[in-house]
């Protein structure tokens, strides 16, 4: 019998032949250019996890860790013939102890049901994510919202882990107490490496009071370089949580975010006032309490209509999305290359973000039909002008017709010498998400 | 355990001879750290003063597979820079310069002998600082701070130093030199970064820190709560916290310190008090009073007598003086003293300070407590004298009961110290063989030989492996090594 056949079969029998799912119709609804799972399973206890690992260990199948399948597109792609190892049964609220701030949490637990338990306390995690995102999809991709200005990433906030390492093995690290060093902090390792080292089953987190108010303001500007400048100004000197600056956007728009006592709000608010009495700058209230970097300015899927050289309006669907680290005082030389370099390379540059303090990204459009003499969308050549223009991005998503031969997070790096060591010592033979992460994790 | 003649030149060819000591009343002053109950005499101490020479020292160790210990300023608490089995101390503090500092993106690069307090003074004046702020911050290095994932009053709202860098340069037990990260954070792949701090120098030695440095709040606020008694104290900390309130500082001082204090400093302290709270509130000015009403009626509510304000920045100044001066006044009242750093769920304070003290009691010893009270980080000071081997054995007996109080509150070991020497035994009670494994491989990716501080940090698998899951017995290593 064949690996998989294998190990299909013995997961039958140990976790139940309910719950092996191989359905050709439900494999093709998950299928994804970088992830065509050839069976899910969904084990129901951190033990069957344990046994599913050391199943995989035995037949030599690789598996990939999933919550709520909303990034399983990011990274490289994975193997053909691995089995999808689905945590949402382990969806429980552990223990919350509000007293303490601390919240204890299985890793298939949906964000957005956290949150409305956190909030029946008035506490939360101070974070902005996709409702159907599990907690363990969250920490496995460390993509933090914008309110890591005021927050800090998700990182800052975690507390103790329980994984099934890539031998099967169940093991914790950190605590649940706010402040600890015992022990490695191996938490940090599991946080953002992408379901390569373990399967993350249980977090502690940290928690927040949620603040007395909490708004987001909006700020437009008719021109680019004068608003983005007022809003690193007003960063810089006021306590905002969370802003997010949108490229080129015409207006230039930014949101803020304000998360604040009654009379801090207040300040807050006159101060933004202040500094944009005319001058082109306008101030608006959104409504909303909540920023949402992935889909900011808000609008659909489908991009709004981009308008031609020719005068012909087009409605251009994303091809890929880009991220880099950056500081504030270069964004604005980085994405105009960025936007010349696309336009290059038969793309354009759909909008640019620029997540305070440390974090830009970019969206392109491609296959514009008929764009006079516009060359064909080549998101390789793109991604390697790129990167030898001193831009370290990180591919984030792609369109099933873009592809891409580098890796999505670049060239190797002298310290992917000690994390291929990590993976060897804690993943040896290889069977989380392999080929997905940094040169060939 | 002398040097062989090899690598006494290898050392003495990295950094010129003058700065290689091997004399024993040389070696006398590296033989302990802040904790002076574990002693280990060092094969030699060798001063560097780059990175290059960090690097030669380490390829000449590592080619005599020969242990060395990293030593910043030797303030640890926790027997960290003890050199075990002769090993060869580097000491850092002569790499202490601040390399560059980024105002406008607020990060700075510095070595890692620069003392704490050193950097923020070099940015004071265009209103930025670094945050962790432990209280040893006039003396211990950033170096140090890296290695143990220090902390101090403020990380209760600032964060831990682990929150403040973004990037290491570090030197491998081989004697290679990588970069971690750097001044935007982590990079690609593994968070190395936030890995290699808190690793009590058993991954290699960083000889660079990229940090972050934190804008000074535009107003602060400082109350002194008074308090009949610890317990009322801690109910106060315990209340302010379950009112969703985040002060920037929240430290208990009990009686015994706030009487050293006050016979040493004079400085106005209520030594009739049975404990005070050192309070702190920063951000915009507009909130501050109004939060300022609510921190003095969660004291009031736990049974606070009087509640103070400091009408000035010199009384401000005054305040934390005596917080960060405590250890030192505790030096007055006893000829040792032994200070633990366990960390307990906020809400458990109360019931575990009473079980200390009654530990303390029963051992025929005095307890006195100074600590990061906010965060739960306790630190039960026992206080006895060295010379006399009945109270050596009756604190250690004591810190023993303080331990196991501590994690049966569902508490751990250290929140800022460190595992060190000094708590390696009690990590299999709040690790499984497995976990501990984990870590132990963790640390053969940097250090397969361990070389780099070895005995520290995480027990040897030998300590735990032979009798299988069972938790094992160490006699925990006291006094001269
Ligand atoms: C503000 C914000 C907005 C976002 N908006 C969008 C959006 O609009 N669209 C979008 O597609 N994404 C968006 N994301 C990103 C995405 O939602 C997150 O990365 C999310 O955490 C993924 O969770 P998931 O449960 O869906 O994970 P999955 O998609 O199931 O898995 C993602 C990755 O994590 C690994 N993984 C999952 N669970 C575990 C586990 N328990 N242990 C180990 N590894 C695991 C998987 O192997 C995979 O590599 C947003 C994120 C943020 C913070
Ligand atoms: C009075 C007093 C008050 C204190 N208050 C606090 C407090 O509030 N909060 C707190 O967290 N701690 C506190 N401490 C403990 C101590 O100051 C900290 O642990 C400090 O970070 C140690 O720094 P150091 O430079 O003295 O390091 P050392 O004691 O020299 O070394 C500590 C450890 O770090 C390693 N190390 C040193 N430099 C490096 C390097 N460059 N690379 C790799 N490893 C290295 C050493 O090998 C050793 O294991 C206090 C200590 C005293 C004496």
């Amino acid at each position: 019998m064949s690996g998989l056949a294998g190990f299909l079969d013995a997961a039958r029998r140990s976790l139940g032949a309910e719950q092996v799912l191989d359905a050709p119709a439900l494999l093709d609804a998950l299928s994804l250019p970088q992830a065509r799972p050839a069976a899910l399973l969904r084990p129901g206890s951190v033990e069957e996890i344990a046994l599913a690992v050391k199943l995989a260990n035995e037949h030599r199948v690789p598996l990939l860790p999933c919550g709520g399948w909303t990034a399983m597109h990011y990274g490289d792609p994975a193997p053909a013939g691995a089995v999808a190892l689905s945590l949402q049964r382990l969806d429980r609220l552990v223990e919350h102890s509000p007293a303490d701030m601390v919240a204890t949490a299985q890793a298939g637990l949906a964000f957005g049901a956290f949150q409305d338990r956190l909030h029946e306390h008035g506490q939360w995690l101070p974070f902005e994510a996709p409702a159907t995102a599990t907690l363990g999809g969250l920490l496995a991709t460390d993509r933090s919202g914008p309110r890591r200005l005021g927050y800090g990433t998700l990182r800052d906030q975690v507390l103790g882990l329980t994984v099934v390492n890539g031998d099967g093995v169940v093991r914790k690290c950190g605590g649940k107490v706010v402040k600890n060093v015992t022990g490695y902090d191996l938490a940090k390792l599991y946080i953002g490496s992408l379901g390569t080292l373990g399967v993350i089953v249980e977090a502690t987190f940290k928690l927040r009071p949620r603040p007395e108010t909490s708004s987001v303001q909006e700020l437009e500007h008719d021109d680019f370089a004068a608003g983005f400048k007022l809003v690193r100004e007003l960063v810089q000197r006021l306590p905002f949580v969370a802003a997010v600056a949108g490229f080129p956007g015409k207006p230039f728009v930014a949101q803020l975010g304000i998360d604040a006592s009654p009379p801090d709000h207040a300040r807050l608010l006159r101060e933004l006032e202040a500094a944009c009495p005319s001058g082109g700058a306008r101030l608006r209230e959104t409504g909303a309490t909540h920023l949402d970097a992935e889909e900011f300015p808000p609008r659909p899927r489908r991009l709004r209509a981009v308008t031609l050289t020719d005068g012909r309006t087009v409605e251009p669907a994303l091809a890929a999305r880009l991220t880099w680290p950056a500081f504030a005082g270069d964004f604005p030389d980085q994405i105009a290359a960025l936007d010349q370099l696309a336009a290059s390379h038969g793309f354009g540059l759909m909008m640019g973000f620029f997540e305070f303090p440390s974090r830009a990204s970019a969206e392109l459009f491609g296959s514009l039909e008929g764009g006079e003499g516009a060359p064909a969308p080549d998101l390789d050549g793109m991604v390697k002008a790129l990167r030898k223009a001193g831009l370290p991005v990180t591919v984030t998503w792609t369109a099933a017709e873009q592809t891409l031969s580098a890796s999505a997070f670049g060239p190797p790096q002298p310290a992917w010498e000690l994390m291929r060591g990590i993976k060897r010592a804690l993943d040896p033979r290889a069977v989380l998400n392999p080929g997905r992460f940094v040169e060939g994790i | 355990m002398p040097l062989s003649a090899t690598l006494l030149a290898a050392l003495r060819e990295a950094v010129g001879a003058a700065n290689v000591q091997t004399q024993a009343d040389e070696l006398f002053v590296y033989e302990c750290d802040g904790l002076t109950v574990d002693r280990a005499t060092p094969g030699a101490v060798v001063f560097v003063h780059s990175t290059d020479e960090v690097a030669k020292v380490v390829r000449a160790c590592s080619e005599h597979t020969q242990p060395f210990v990293a030593r910043g300023a030797g303030t640890g608490l926790s027997g960290g820079a003890v050199a075990l089995n002769g090993a060869v101390v580097i000491e850092l503090a002569r790499m202490n310069r601040i390399l560059e500092v980024d105002l406008e993106n607020r990060v700075a690069l510095v070595e890692p002998g620069v003392v704490n307090v050193h950097l923020t003074k070099a940015c004071s004046e265009r209103h930025l600082h670094y945050a962790p702020d432990p209280s040893s911050q006039g003396a211990c290095t950033i170096g140090g701070n890296v290695a143990e994932n220090s902390g101090g009053p403020h990380t209760l709202k600032y964060g831990v130093t682990v929150n403040h860098v973004l990037g290491l340069e570090v030197v491998l037990p081989s004697g290679e030199v990588v970069e971690l990260g750097g001044p935007h954070g982590k990079g690609q792949g593994y968070d190395l970064v936030g890995l290699f701090v808190g690793s009590e120098g058993t991954f290699g030695i960083a000889t660079k820190a990229w940090v972050k440095l934190t804008p000074n709040p535009e107003s602060v606020k400082t109350l002194l709560a008074v308090f009949a008694s610890v317990d009322e104290a801690s109910r106060a900390v315990s209340g302010i916290i379950a009112a969703g309130i985040v002060p920037a500082a929240l430290e208990l001082i009990d009686q015994t310190i706030v009487r050293a204090v006050e016979q040493w400093l004079h400085l106005g302290f209520p030594t009739d008090a049975g404990a005070v709270l050192l309070i702190e509130l920063d951000g915009l000015r507009d909130g501050l009073e109004p939060l300022a009403d609510r921190v003095m009626r969660c004291c009031r509510e736990a049974g606070g007598l009087d509640v103070r304000q400091a009408k000035d920045e010199k009384e401000r100044l005054l305040l934390w003086k005596a917080r960060k001066q405590a250890f030192g006044a505790v030096g007055r009242l006893s000829p040792s003293y032994y200070v633990q750093d366990g960390v307990i769920p906020r809400s458990r304070l109360p019931g575990v300070l009473a079980q200390i003290t009654a530990s303390a009691e029963r051992h025929g010893l005095v307890n006195a407590n100074v600590f990061h009270a906010g965060d739960g980080n306790l630190h039960p000071l026992i206080l006895f004298d060295e010379r006399d081997p009945r109270q050596v054995e009756a604190a250690l007996a004591c810190n023993e009961e303080v331990m196991s109080a501590v994690i049966e509150a569902g508490g751990m070991l250290s929140g800022e110290h460190g595992i060190g020497l000094e708590k390696l035994h009690f990590m299999p009670r709040v690790f499984s063989p497995d976990d501990l494994d984990a870590m132990l491989r963790v640390r053969e990716v940097f250090d397969p030989r361990h070389l780099a501080n070895p005995h520290k940090a995480i027990p040897s698998r030998r300590c735990w492996e032979v009798k299988g899951h069972e938790p094992p017995k160490l006699e925990p290593p006291r006094r001269k090594l």
